[in-house]
This record gives C-alpha cells, structure tokens and sequence, in this order.
C-alpha cells in the first residue's frame, strides 16, 4: 500500500483528498458539541498540518526569498477577502479573543493542507489545472457540513483564489498570510 | 500578463459571490449562524430572506392538569417549556399556545435587542405562586441568538409592545441560547442595556471598513516601490543575459505582475 501511495501519484493525491476531508468533516461535526469547538479546532488543525510531513517546503510554495512580495501578496488577499464585508456591512462580528491562537492555528493549517500538500499532489499527478479545480472543489466539500449552503459559492470562489495566487507565484506565503489575516477579522 | 489577469478574474469572482450573501465573507472561525430577523441588521444583510416564523401548540389538560411541553415557533427561535400544570386550566380539556413574532419591531431607547420580539399568549394563565419563579416555574423561555450581532445579556418582558420592559434574568444553557423562567406571558425578546459593554464573547467591530482601507493602501504604498525595484532589477538581469532569475528552486514566489 504505501508502495503503490509513492510510486503513484494520482492515488497519493486521492489519499491525501480523502484524509484532508475527513479530518475537515470531523472537525465540523465535533464543533457542534457543546464546549468542543475550540478543542475541534486544535485537534483538527493539527491533524491537518501532520499531512505537511515528508513534503519538502519548495514544492509546498514555501520559502523566504522575496518575503516581502509574499507578504504583501497576503494583505492584498486579505484586502480582497474582506471588502465584500467591510462595504456591506459597516460592521462585523468579531471573534473573541480567546479565538484567536485558534484561528490563526486552522487558517495555517487549512492552507498548509490544501493550498500546500493537496495542491503539490495533484500538481504532480495531473499538473496545473488539476492542482487548481481539485483543490477548490476539495476545499468547498471541506466546507460543506459548517457553512449554510447559500455560503459554498463565495468559499469556492476564495478557494479559487487562493489556488489561483499558488499556481501564478508559486507562493503558499501569501494566502496563510491573506487567509490567517482575513480569519482574525471575522 | 494572463496569470495576474486570472488571478483579478478569480477575485472579481469572489467579491460578487461573497456579495451575495451576508455578511459579505467566505469563512471565518465561526460560521454565520441563520436567524431570521423580522428587522435584519446592517451586518445581516438589508435582504436576509427568511420570514420569522410563528409557533402553536395545543396542550392537553387530564383530570384539570395541563400536561408538559413546548411551544416553539417553526424555526426553533423562540421555546417555552413548562412542566405538568403550569396552567391554570380547570374545567378545560387543552390548552392553546401561540409564539408569534412581532412586526413592527419595538425600538425601546434604553435596550438594544438581539432577537426578534415575539408575542407568546396562551388561552389559560399560569398557576400563580407567592414564590418567585425557578426552573422552568411555571415556565421558562428560550431565546437563539445569531452570532452576527452582539450576545443578549437578558430576557425582557412587557405587557405591551411599546414596554415598559422588565428584565426577568438571562442564562446561556448552550451556544447562542439565552434562557429564564417566567410567571407571565406577554412580549418578550432578548437583549442587553443600551449602555452595557460588550462582554467579549460575541460582538461587532466598526473597524473593519478602516482595517480593510489600511489594508488596500498598505498595499498600494508598499507594492509601487516594490515592483519598480523589481522591473529594475529584472531588466538588469537581463541586460546580463541572465534568464533563469524568476522561478528559483525553493519555492521562490513570481513577481506580480508578470507581464
């Protein structure tokens, strides 16, 4: 099995989906439970980034050179994640305090596991445009039992966006900075 | 040029899909819990959808005891539960219930409410004690709440919709629920102080219009600088016939835009 997992890329990226997703999946259901939303989080969070293991960072669109491009690249994401709400609204809820940590901790972890692992997988099995629809749809699907249907096309859009930015600078940086940043203001 | 003109494709695509939908956002740590407003908020949205919905129950009354139950409207916004003869109904066989929510929307000056006022009437009173009430004695109320507004601190009563309203207490048994016991029914809603301060846990911020603004303009004076050194030192590169500066091996992000 983990013969056929390294020496076939189109099955390691299935796997990959398929983990990602459950975890996704359990985390959402766990976070119904009463006083388990926040414990749900760490624990998913955390078995989302174990799937960074064994990838090396370049391939995860991770590095330091051009930190600054990169960074700045995550505010713009954030700037544009945001403005829908910042127009409309005037106003907007924010997390409590003690959420924070944990919202910066799934944002990471999110982005590291689709944008990052999910992403390289499909890439090398199927290339760009695999890489770009697959771990959209994934992260939609990963949406689908915490959000109001009505919410799932603006979380495919980001989505989109996201991947997009991954394909076009080749850079994770920038959407954990954008994701991160736009999490930490709603 | 095409990789940043389909990255500003896919966001044109994300600011009219996430548009779409109140409060404007794609995610966040705590989704968006449904309410259905009678007066949406600003933040949910001038066109939420969903009317409020009305609640009825007809309770049976054996040997001149009402039985127990609960009354809540059709969308689980607004419950009383009572337990066996809470009501006052001798000489009757049922007992009739209506949760309805109130249009137009009381705007008392003192109280800010996070809910819909509803009417709850029943056709019997309750059985009136000397002691005040307790558990769910002779009834309690349950208010949800979304997390789009500010958290209700209390539960308040009045025999009219105009008030006086009178605090009856407030506890949160479970996320986004406020509940308190009751001896009378009449207009109820939950809310808080029009002075009180926001406790933390769930709130609103005015910030996010000037964060995003700081955002935009971060941007806009950090990346002008930015890509011109850029295009300086690419077109240097390639005065050196260096053709190999843009993708290195370690993940090195592009410089956008790549025309």
């Amino acid at each position: 099995m983990i013969a056929a997992l390294s020496t076939r890329p189109a099955l390691r990226a299935a796997a990959i989906g398929g983990y990602i997703l459950l975890v996704e999946w359990t985390r959402a259901l766990a976070s119904t439970i009463p006083g388990a939303m926040i414990p749900a989080i760490l624990l998913g969070g955390g078995a989302l980034a174990v799937s960074v293991v064994g990838w090396p960072a370049p391939m995860l669109g991770l590095g330091t050179s051009r930190l600054g491009l990169r960074i700045l690249g995550g505010f713009a994401l954030a700037a544009v994640l945001l403005l829908p709400a910042a127009v409309r609204a005037g106003e907007a809820p924010i997390i409590p305090t003690s959420f924070a940590m944990v919202a910066v901790i799934i944002s990471v972890a999110q982005e590291l596991a689709f944008r990052g692992v999910l992403y390289a997988a499909l890439d090398e099995a199927g290339g760009a445009p695999l890489a770009i629809v697959g771990s959209t749809v994934a992260w939609t699907a990963a949406h689908a039992l915490s959000h109001p249907p009505a919410f799932l096309w603006a979380v495919a859009a980001a989505g989109l966006l996201l991947a997009l930015w991954r394909w076009a600078c080749r850079d994770l940086v920038a959407p954990i900075v954008g994701h991160v940043l736009a999490d930490l203001a709603l | 040029m095409k990789r940043p003109l389909l990255i500003a494709a896919a966001a044109g695509v994300y600011l009219v899909a996430a548009w779409m939908v109140a409060p404007g956002f794609y995610d966040g740590i705590a989704p968006q819990q449904p309410y259905n407003f009678v007066c949406p908020p600003p933040v949910a949205g001038a066109n939420s959808g969903v009317a409020a919905q009305p609640g009825h129950l007809v309770v049976k009354v054996i040997d001149g005891t009402s039985d127990a139950g609960s009354a809540f409207t059709d969308d689980g916004q607004a419950i009383l539960s009572f337990p066996p003869g809470a009501f006052e109904a001798a000489g009757k066989s049922q007992v009739v219930i209506d949760i309805n929510p109130v249009s137009p929307c009381p705007n008392p000056t003192d109280l800010h409410f996070s809910t819909n006022v509803y009417l709850l009437t029943a056709d019997a009173p309750f059985v009136q004690s000397s002691a005040t009430p307790t558990t769910c004695q002779p009834a309690c109320i349950a208010f949800r709440y979304s997390n789009l507004i500010p958290a209700p601190s209390f539960i308040y009563l009045a025999a009219g919709a105009n008030g006086p309203w009178k605090n009856i207490g407030g506890s949160e048994g479970q996320p986004l629920v406020v509940r308190a016991n009751t001896g009378q029914l009449g207009f109820f809603a939950a809310g808080y102080p029009a002075n009180a301060t926001n406790k933390g846990a769930v709130g609103t911020s005015r910030l996010l219009p000037i964060a995003v603004a700081v955002l935009i303009i971060g941007v806009l004076v950090a990346g002008i600088p930015l890509a011109m050194i850029r295009r300086r030192r690419a077109g240097a590169e390639a005065d050196e016939g260096d053709e190999d500066g843009e993708d290195g091996e370690d993940g090195e992000v592009r410089s956008t835009p790549r025309t």
